[in-house]
């Protein structure tokens, strides 16, 4: 006999490993490092009716050796037990926990009405569904009914159904209602609804549908509020039931502060709730917020990472038969493919996704793929299937405003790629009608931009420029800085032209400002390539403009950004042009290289650009790689010496990586304190560690070694380490050497 | 040295123990206070953590304990982090018997299974949160502790109350490290 406690109540238990009569269940469990074990399922009865039931392991010698589980089975006057605890085993996870509210009663009807118990994600539903229609009334019922269709996707279903105020179910309407049929109203009703005398998870359930209101009607502040309650209310409550709806809410909260652009801040809050819903397998919390996830991640240009977490979230709703998240999942997966520029790839899986049944019924679903479509055939400069498409698309009734108007933005890039006046005619044919639309921001950039590309066919640079410089006015002015680059390209251009028109010298003046802040974005996004060729269009205005010198100067810079990074492309390109300048042929031939260039740069897919903030260098090691020469130094303003001892760690720990490295991977990579980058030259290595790393930082300490190689008095000591201090005072900030 | 558990079992807790047992240590002969109070969550991906304690400087690889298929530091970068570790450490939590029984399959993971290949390093078996509910008794553990047996050494900690056990695991860290370090020479 072997005996145990009761981890519940203390008492004694004992038990036969021997005899099936005095345990519920013995598997085999153990593995090749622990051995042989037993887990045996044990239950006794309680003076109050209910059972506990203990799960504990045993060697095969019937000793005990751990406890797996413990829990208590309350049973009800009326019976039947085992087969309630069974349904709780066999429901979906996320409708488990609400079990603990049913009566008596209702257990007895739900478990007659289940039976059998092993069903799919949809056979689920069907007969939740079917419970639901014999007990149209019952509270439990019909929102485990609608819960679980919600969770599985059968939102569009879900709204046949009638829900009162005081319904249970009603949250679930209402995050429907955020879905399918947003308006203002609804801030209004969410604010209102009062859950306070229903049982504590369903006014959880009231919260995250006040949350999802909130959050899809931009009404950030509400959110905020809202959030702080809950966490004052229920945030020091253990319980996996409370905690799961919190962590839900959070993830709501932390895609709002994605909306007000604070991206680290909002991965920070979303994270801990992907991985919570991973652990938990909650395919709810998966779905949701693995959505916000991805978005977030992809806002921050960790487009594979994104990818990484959709695909998570695909899989879910994949083995969940939940065809809506499938599709929009997939459409998302898409745009991120076609931003690494796997346009063959985004194609195929937006093919795929136009199979899906559910994109055939739901219009909205449909009208978005398809503007995608056409978004990413644009980019992928095939022109002509882009357009059909969107002409396709628009001419179905009852196209969502919103659908229309990106499918005309795509015909108007189109036109201004393929020099088509008539595109321009047809896209201001079918311009969304209404003055609301053209007096607002959105329709007044349109429609400049449209005359803005208009007069550039025409070749009517004023106006042009003039059209240009009212959209941008407008874009500041409503902090959207989305397209900038774009206009400061093209308004580039634009002076250019007026120049080459009007002689005067002023204008020519005005292009070479307006690419310069084209060069300050690309900078700030990292995008070298942008950089490269914005240098080398400078050197081609230069060179157009009979400036040979300055051309050259132009193209030289040009070609180290090409070598830097390896673009052998543009290098190859750098190099014709310099050699034609040098024989004196460029003069004649810019005018179309010219134009090329700035259609290149133009019109292009934009993506998120985000200002980025300047770096912070917190600690920097330089040493020899010959000698046992190093200094160690930290930034005087924002370093500590923690960053020091930990970025000394860093070094060690890549010293003893390089050597069983086959060659050098990567110098660049982050840590839980931000980022770090090692440099290495003929005599030195540099680490450093910084918040993040930009690239005008990136750039300055790359340009230190070679500085440091070139200094004469580099043997000695204390000139290096004057040097370094002198050059880091320059061009970093103020460092001090720790001893 | 490594350390490697499922999630939640305490694994960055414990390091920060360390940390701060060693820094209190290096302050008494310093003069400097080189670790702040660290909010600690869930590993992203990997914290690399180093101290000096008696005359050893220690880099520990706190590797992330959930794990997402294709994103763990175990499926990136094994070669580059375990080939020249001495020291394992493996951490499960008292009161939660699964992390006990997974910590095979961290060992096959990283290819370890086969221990006894293995003569030039440490292993060393950590009960995290003896604080909490003991769930796994001391005999079930002691079945892979010793000579022979699987890992050298058997602590129980906690690094919340009163870091209970954190001088003992450092202490044998320290003679762990220095008997490698002669068998290396």
């Amino acid at each position: 006999m072997t005996e145990i406690n009761c981890k519940i109540c203390n008492k004694r238990i004992n038990f036969d490993p021997q005899n099936p009569d005095t345990y519920i269940s013995r598997s085999e469990s153990g593995n090749l490092m622990i051995g042989r074990l037993y887990t045996i399922r044990l239950s006794h009865q309680t003076d109050s009716g209910s059972s506990h039931i203990n799960v504990v392991v045993i060697d095969e010698n019937g000793e005990y050796r751990a406890h797996k589980d413990y829990y208590e089975e309350k049973i009800s006057a009326k019976g039947a037990p085992d087969i309630w605890n069974k349904l709780q085993r066999f429901i979906p996870l996320e409708l488990r926990l609400y079990l603990s509210l049913a009566s008596d009663e209702e257990k007895n009807e739900i478990c007659r009405s289940i039976e059998p118990f092993n069903k799919t994600p949809k056979e689920w539903y069907e007969c939740l569904n079917e419970l639901r229609r014999n007990n149209p009334n019952n509270q439990l019922v019909t929102f485990l009914a609608a819960k679980w269709g919600f969770i599985i996707g059968k939102g569009k279903e879900l709204l046949n159904y009638k829900y009162e105020p005081s319904s249970w179910s009603y949250p679930i309407y209402l995050r429907l209602q955020a879905r399918f049929a947003p308006s203002r109203e609804l801030i209004l009703i969410a604010k209102r609804i009062d859950f306070k005398s229903f049982p504590l998870i369903i006014q959880l359930e009231a919260a995250i549908a006040k949350a999802e209101v909130f959050l899809r009607l931009s009404s950030y502040d509400l959110l905020e509020q809202l959030y702080d309650n809950c966490q004052k209310e229920w945030g020091d409550q253990t319980s996996i039931e409370v905690k799961t709806g919190l962590m839900l809410l959070q993830g709501y909260y932390g895609f709002r502060l994605y909306f007000l652009g604070k991206i680290n801040e909002a991965i920070d809050l979303i994270e801990p709730v992907f991985n919570f819903g991973q652990l938990l397998g909650n395919r709810e919390i998966i779905s949701v917020v693995g959505n916000f996830y991805a978005a977030v991640n992809q806002s921050s240009g960790d487009l594979e990472k994104a990818l990484k977490i959709f695909e998570i979230v695909l899989k879910v709703s994949v083995n969940m038969g939940d065809e809506r998240t499938h599709a929009v999942i997939s459409s998302n997966m898409s745009v991120i493919e076609s931003k690494q520029g796997l346009y063959d790839q985004a194609l195929k899986r937006q093919r795929a996704i136009l199979e899906l049944p559910i994109v055939n019924e739901e219009f909205f679903i449909r009208s978005s793929l398809m503007s995608i479509i056409a978004e990413t055939l644009f980019i992928s400069e095939r022109y002509d299937e882009s357009e059909e498409l969107c002409k396709k698309v628009l001419s179905e009734e009852n196209l969502p405003t919103y659908y229309k108007l990106d499918l005309l933005s795509t015909l108007k890039r189109i036109a201004g790629k393929t020099d088509s006046l008539e595109l321009i005619d047809f896209v201001r044919n079918n311009l969304i009608n209404g003055q609301d639309f053209l007096a607002s921001p959105v329709g007044n950039i349109f429609m400049h931009d449209l005359q803005a590309i208009e007069g550039e066919l025409r070749s009517n640079w004023l106006e042009l420029i003039e059209n240009l410089q009212e959209e941008r006015e407008i874009m500041f002015k409503n902090q959207s800085i989305e397209n900038a680059s774009d206009i400061e390209i093209r308004l580039a251009e634009g002076y250019f032209k007026y120049f080459q028109e009007t002689e005067n010298l002023e204008y020519l003046n005005h292009a070479y400002n307006h690419l310069d802040l084209a060069k300050t974005i690309a900078i700030e996004n990292q995008s070298y390539l942008d950089l490269c060729r914005l240098v080398l269009l400078k050197g081609l205005l230069a060179a157009e403009s009979n400036l040979p010198a300055q051309a050259k100067i132009y193209f030289e810079e040009a070609l180290r950004t090409a070598q830097e990074y390896n673009l052998s492309g543009l290098e190859k390109e750098i190099n014709e042009n310099l050699e034609m300048l040098n024989s004196g042929i460029i003069e004649r031939s810019a005018d179309s290289v010219l134009r090329r260039m700035f259609q290149r740069l133009t019109f292009r897919k934009s993506e998120d650009k985000r200002s980025k903030k300047k770096s912070v260098i917190y600690s920097l090691f330089i040493g020899t790689q010959d000698s046992a020469w190093e200094i160690i130094l930290k930034n005087e303003k924002s370093g500590s010496l923690n960053d020091t001892i930990y970025l000394v760690g860093i070094h060690d720990l890549w010293n003893n990586i390089r050597k069983i490295m086959k060659q050098q991977q990567v110098n660049y990579f982050t840590v839980r304190r931000g980022a770090v980058l090692i440099e290495n030259s003929a005599h030195f290595q540099l680490c450093a560690l910084c918040d993040q790393l930009d690239y005008l930082t990136r750039l300055t300490i790359q340009n230190l070694l070679p500085e440091l190689e070139e200094f004469s008095f580099r043997h000695i000591p204390e000139e290096l380490e004057d040097k370094i201090l002198k050059m880091l005072n320059k061009n970093l900030g103020k460092f001090s050497k720790v001893e | 040295m490594t350390i490697v558990g499922d999630g939640a079992v305490g694994k960055t807790t414990l390091v920060q123990a360390m940390l701060q047992k060693t820094t209190e240590y290096n302050h008494n002969h310093s003069g400097h206070k080189v670790v702040e109070d660290k909010k600690v969550t869930r590993t992203p991906f990997m914290e690399i953590e180093s101290w000096t304690y008696k005359d050893l400087v220690f880099q520990c690889y706190d590797l992330a304990g959930q794990r997402i298929p294709g994103m763990h530091p175990l499926d990136l970068l094994q070669s580059s982090v375990l080939s020249y570790i001495d020291i394992y450490v493996f951490v499960f939590s008292i009161d939660r018997y699964e992390s006990f029984e997974n910590l095979n399959n961290w060992l096959r993971l990283m290819n370890l299974d086969s221990r006894f290949k293995h003569n030039n390093i440490g292993f060393i078996l950590i009960g995290n949160k003896v604080d909490l509910e003991r769930n796994v008794s001391k005999e079930l553990v002691h079945t892979l502790v010793g000579e022979g047996k699987f890992f050298d050494n058997y602590f129980e900690t906690s690094s919340i109350e009163s870091y209970i056990g954190i001088d003992s695991v450092l202490e044998e860290i320290v003679s762990m490290g220095k008997r490698l370090l002669n068998l290396c020479d």
